[in-house]
């Protein structure tokens, strides 16, 4: 009776580990490359995903609470792509830090600049400011004049199929919101970048102290007590 | 020693200030601590060393600013 052939094992699971600083355990990262982006996607969904789960609910409730409220102090308009020359949103990308506003954000300025000249969520959420001379629909102006106060018909031109509008959106905020618009701006850049540090940590692990510290400490008595045996040793007679 | 109220006035014309920055204080104590610890103790000590180390960088920079700011 002819042998069967035996089928190689198959490779082991690669399981990526990181050490715990505190008591030395394993943390297993799972996949980390998924972590991190879902920790990218969601603040502390990463740590969520890799069973970290306490870490990671007060990691989503920090990170999220402290974006929110830079949201509620800009009144939701201190988010948003721009890369025209005269509105550079450089603030953007420290806010981007965030994936679940920063895709959204990319959409509508693409969509608001695009062919349909209307943001894809017509409340005009996340969107770049109207500049001066800029071409947007009929129904996104009309959109624009029924829920902003400041914003009245004859800041439109008729232009169309379009509307061409008159004024500076980006100084009515400023105006509007005064210093709150800077605040909301740094309370939601602050978010973002503590996320890129979650993401890190999601990806690799708790960064650790450097080695030499610890070898210094745990070598220091060794020395001491070698020296004390050989003092111990020089005093004793004979 | 009475604190002037030049001082005082100084001070409380930082409260609005204060009041914006804790938040941001506490949570990057926290994101600081949490990607150093793992254990929910050793971040927790962490958060309130970093915290500490921040209020204190924080404020010698505030301190500074005022100080030359009155220069000028």
């Amino acid at each position: 009776m002819a042998k069967r052939k035996e089928r190689p094992a198959p490779p082991p699971a690669r399981r990526i580990v990181a050490v715990s600083p505190d008591d030395g355990a394993a943390i297993d990262l799972k996949q980390p490359e998924l972590a991190a982006m879902l920790a990218w996607l969601v603040p502390g969904l990463g740590h969520l995903y890799q069973g970290r789960t306490r870490k990671g609910a007060i990691s989503m409730g920090v990170v999220t609470v402290i974006f929110l409220l830079g949201i509620w102090l800009g009144s939701g308009r201190v988010v948003y792509a721009s890369w025209r020359q005269d509105d550079t949103r450089w603030w953007f990308v420290p806010q981007a830090g965030i994936g679940m506003v920063a895709i959204p954000a990319v959409i509508q300025s693409m969509a608001i600049n695009g062919p349909s000249r209307e943001p894809f969520w017509l409340s005009g959420w996340l969107a770049p400011p109207l500049h001066d001379g800029q071409l947007v629909s009929r129904r996104f102006a009309e959109r624009l004049v029924q829920q902003d106060s400041y914003l009245e018909e004859g800041d439109f031109f008729d232009r169309p199929p379009y509307r061409q509008f008159r004024a500076d959106q980006i100084s009515m905020w400023h105006h509007e919101l005064g210093r709150f618009f800077e605040l909301g701006t740094l309370y939601t850049v602050v978010a973002g970048m503590l996320n890129l540090l979650l993401i890190y940590d999601a990806w690799a692990g708790p960064m650790h102290p450097p080695k030499d510290k610890h070898k210094k400490k745990s070598d220091e008595p060794a020395d001491e007590d070698q020296q004390a045996a050989a003092e111990s040793n020089a005093n004793q007679p004979g | 020693m009475v604190p002037s109220p030049l001082l005082i006035a100084l001070l409380l014309d930082r409260v609005p200030l204060l009041l914006f920055s804790l938040p941001l204080i506490a949570a990057a104590s926290y994101v600081f601590a949490a990607t150093h610890h793992e254990s929910p103790t050793a971040i927790w000590w962490a958060t309130v060393e970093w915290a500490i180390w921040l209020v204190g960088i924080l404020g010698v920079v505030l301190l500074a600013v005022i100080v030359f700011g009155r220069m000028v």
